[in-house]
């Protein structure tokens, strides 16, 4: 996101400054004696707007932009944990419909349903999905908290990040004492 | 302000807001179907089926599982942009998550309403 901004931002410089000094674009010689307002101008003038294929031009990343798991911040875990719970949910949505249509079916499919849900294995599965279920959803109240620009500092929304983790983790604690064991 | 370039496409703001407000009704519905649970404690077929007998009830659950559909299409939509580049394989995985989360809101329908 921050990367497209930047690209965006770059090319409406580019765009500027060419209409304005297209001179330079023809004799870049010219650069080095130009005045100090247009120290841009080494740059803008690799990428050139009369460029054929605007994307042969090679990615430019910032150095510290390395977004693999072991290299985000509490936030970032945050977010992809979200991504993650929420396909995951998705996946399994099919199986929890489907007892969901076994148990209100009859009484018979009621204990088949019961029976399925008393295995060790299955437990545990639902202990996951419910962590999954309640991470989304803690995630997704700090996500419109900062859509509402509420903890939207850097402080704070390493904080809130935290508290996502601990409360969730606590809850799936709770409930799942509560209504999986 | 970012300089738009008219292509005819949509930029995602009636999605992102539904995305929110769908978000909104299942916490609520969540939350309340936790409480409900935790106080009648259903133990058997009796008391769960009698749970979703009231209209209400039954037409705050349908609410429930149309929310997570459109959610669900939104949120899946935007991973599979992210990560299936080829366009081929990107719009055959939109369409079976389409045909996929119609089925289930369908799925659903029958289950509360059927006799």
């Amino acid at each position: 996101m921050h990367i497209a901004h930047a690209d965006m931002l770059h090319h409406t410089i580019s765009a500027l400054y060419f209409s304005a000094r297209s001179v330079w674009v023809c004799c870049p010689d010219a650069v080095h004696h130009a005045p100090d307002g247009a120290s841009q101008s080494k740059k803008v003038q690799h990428d050139s707007p009369h460029m054929a294929d605007n994307n042969s031009r090679p990615k430019r990343y910032a150095p510290w932009y390395n977004v693999s798991p072991g290299n985000l911040p509490l936030p970032g875990l945050v977010s992809i944990f979200h991504r993650i719970s929420g396909l995951g949910l998705f996946v399994m949505l099919w199986l929890l419909l489907w007892l969901f249509d076994r148990s209100m079916v009859s009484a018979e499919g009621y204990d088949w349903a019961r029976s399925v849900l008393s295995g060790g294995f299955v437990k545990l599965v639902m202990t996951g999905l419910l962590w999954a279920f309640l991470h989304h959803f803690c995630a997704g109240i700090r996500f419109l908290l900062l859509d509402m620009h509420v903890g939207i500092e850097l402080a704070p929304a390493r904080r809130s990040s935290v508290v996502v983790f601990v409360v969730s983790l606590l809850l799936t604690l709770i409930l799942g004492a509560a209504l999986v064991w | 302000m970012v300089n738009r370039v008219i292509t005819g496409a949509h930029y995602g703001f009636g999605s992102w807001l539904a995305q929110r407000v769908t978000a909104c009704a299942m916490a609520i519905y969540s939350v309340l179907f936790v409480i409900m649970l935790i106080a009648i404690r259903p133990g058997d077929y009796e008391a769960w089926h009698g749970m979703f007998v009231p209209v209400w009830m039954r037409l705050a659950t349908i609410l429930f599982w149309l929310s997570l559909c459109y959610h669900a299409w939104v949120g899946v939509r935007d991973i599979i942009m992210d990560y299936i580049k080829p366009t081929a394989a990107r719009l055959v995985a939109h369409g079976l998550v389409i045909f996929a989360l119609i089925g289930l809101a369908a799925w659903s329908v029958q289950i509360l309403w059927r006799a």
